[in-house]
């Protein structure tokens, strides 16, 4: 998957991590829109930390079986859904 | 209205922030909104926000351009910010006169410098000509502007002190911030305000404090303890919140008149630390006196510090 869609959204947001989760809150015409807020889990939030410049969904997926000891095909197929659900979420 | 004849400057405190509000040399007497009364305070040199009046809108000052952000209410213009010179220039509308310009601040970069241009009024009391500088919203307005250089938040809450404990209910209209305000009040608490507050950081602890309101009341203030988030339930219950949770749902209900993300940051920094340090409970509530003996076993259950 491309990250692309996601990273260029990602700069509608702000976001703050408030206790290993995050809170992330879309700003249009620089006003905050409160109906859509999200809030992500611990592993949601250690994805949303990985979604850099660079990333690319191989190494995010290194970074996930690392972080949380689980085999790679699980955190493949978790990622490619989390991906897919947060890149409808988001918003330009 | 208040008015202040043969006065050239006086001051409120606000939150613990100091405001000297001057008349400038062509403006006449000096009025403020009557919910200020007991907000005035003695002169000191070092103020938080400085306010110059005058009574007169300049043609030059009446122009869109550099446009930041626009607040509507009922689809009507409410107020709107944009760059000008320097600093900003803050515009309130008329709401009963839809359209026409009520009030205009010329602010400088750093929102403490604040000349606001008003039309002179005639206050039906005493018959007497003279300026509002902080007619409804500009008064809030300055206040917001305030939360957001220090570590303060606006929010929709009831906050009330019972004994030096400090608790606030916040939520949208109709939760039962009110109801439970007059419910801890025909205990013997004392209600700080059961709409709007500020929460303000000063030293290592937070402080409820309420605003001028369009009533008359006094400024009070108490340490903070619990936040609460009620809702109307067929029992009572609560349930603790995360941070993170209780960060986001605090922020529906910040009182947020910015134009930027920082702004929007600012708020989220401030409610983050406020959540690490102080619970949030969601509480379902049945609105009678049995919920304060419920709240403080809760209280006490789960050794809220």
């Amino acid at each position: 998957m491309d990250l692309t869609s996601i990273l260029e959204k990602k700069q509608n947001y702000a976001s703050r991590k408030i206790g290993g989760e995050y809170v992330i809150v879309p700003i249009k015409n620089n006003v905050a829109e409160m109906n859509t807020l999200i809030n992500l889990n611990e592993v949601g939030s250690f994805i949303w930390d990985q979604l850099q410049e660079d990333s690319t969904v191989e190494a995010i997926e290194l970074a996930i079986v690392a972080e949380f000891d689980v085999p790679q095909t699980t955190a493949q197929q978790d990622l490619a859904k989390f991906l897919d659900k947060l890149d409808r979420t988001l918003k330009l | 209205m208040i008015t202040f004849p043969n006065t050239s400057e006086i001051a409120i405190r606000v939150a613990d922030f100091t405001i000297t509000i001057r008349k400038s040399s062509n403006c006449p007497t000096l009025f403020l909104e009557k919910g200020y009364k007991e907000y005035q305070t003695a002169l000191i040199s070092d103020v938080d926000s400085v306010v110059t009046a005058y009574s007169k809108i300049p043609e030059h000052l009446n122009t869109k351009a550099d446009l930041l952000y626009k607040a509507t209410r009922e689809d009507q213009d409410f107020w709107s910010i944009s760059r000008h010179q320097d600093g900003y220039k803050l515009t309130t509308y008329s709401q009963s006169n839809p359209g026409i310009i009520q009030q205009i601040a010329v602010i400088d970069a750093d929102f403490k410098d604040w000349k606001i241009y008003t039309e002179t009024i005639t206050d039906p009391q005493s018959g007497e000509a003279g300026v509002c500088p902080l007619e409804y919203p500009m008064g809030p307005l300055l206040f917001y502007y305030l939360t957001v250089k220090n570590e303060a938040i606006m929010i929709h809450a009831s906050g009330i002190n019972d004994d030096a404990v400090g608790r606030i209910f916040s939520g949208f209209s109709g939760v039962g911030k009110s109801t439970m305000a007059k419910i801890w009040e025909s205990k013997g608490s004392q209600i700080i305000n059961d709409d709007r507050l500020i929460i303000r950081k000063q030293g290592d602890n937070y402080y409820i404090h309420n605003t001028p309101m369009v009533y008359v009341d006094t400024p009070k203030k108490v340490k903070l303890h619990t936040l609460y988030l009620p809702y109307h339930s067929p029992i009572n219950k609560a349930e603790i919140l995360s941070p993170a949770k209780a960060v986001s749902k605090l922020l529906a209900y910040c009182i947020i008149h910015g134009y930027k993300k920082e702004h929007l940051e600012h708020h989220l920094d401030f409610l983050a630390a406020i959540s690490t340090k102080h619970t949030t409970t969601r509480l379902g509530v049945v609105p009678d006196q049995n919920i304060i003996e419920f709240i403080k076993k809760n209280e006490n259950e789960h050794s809220v510090h």
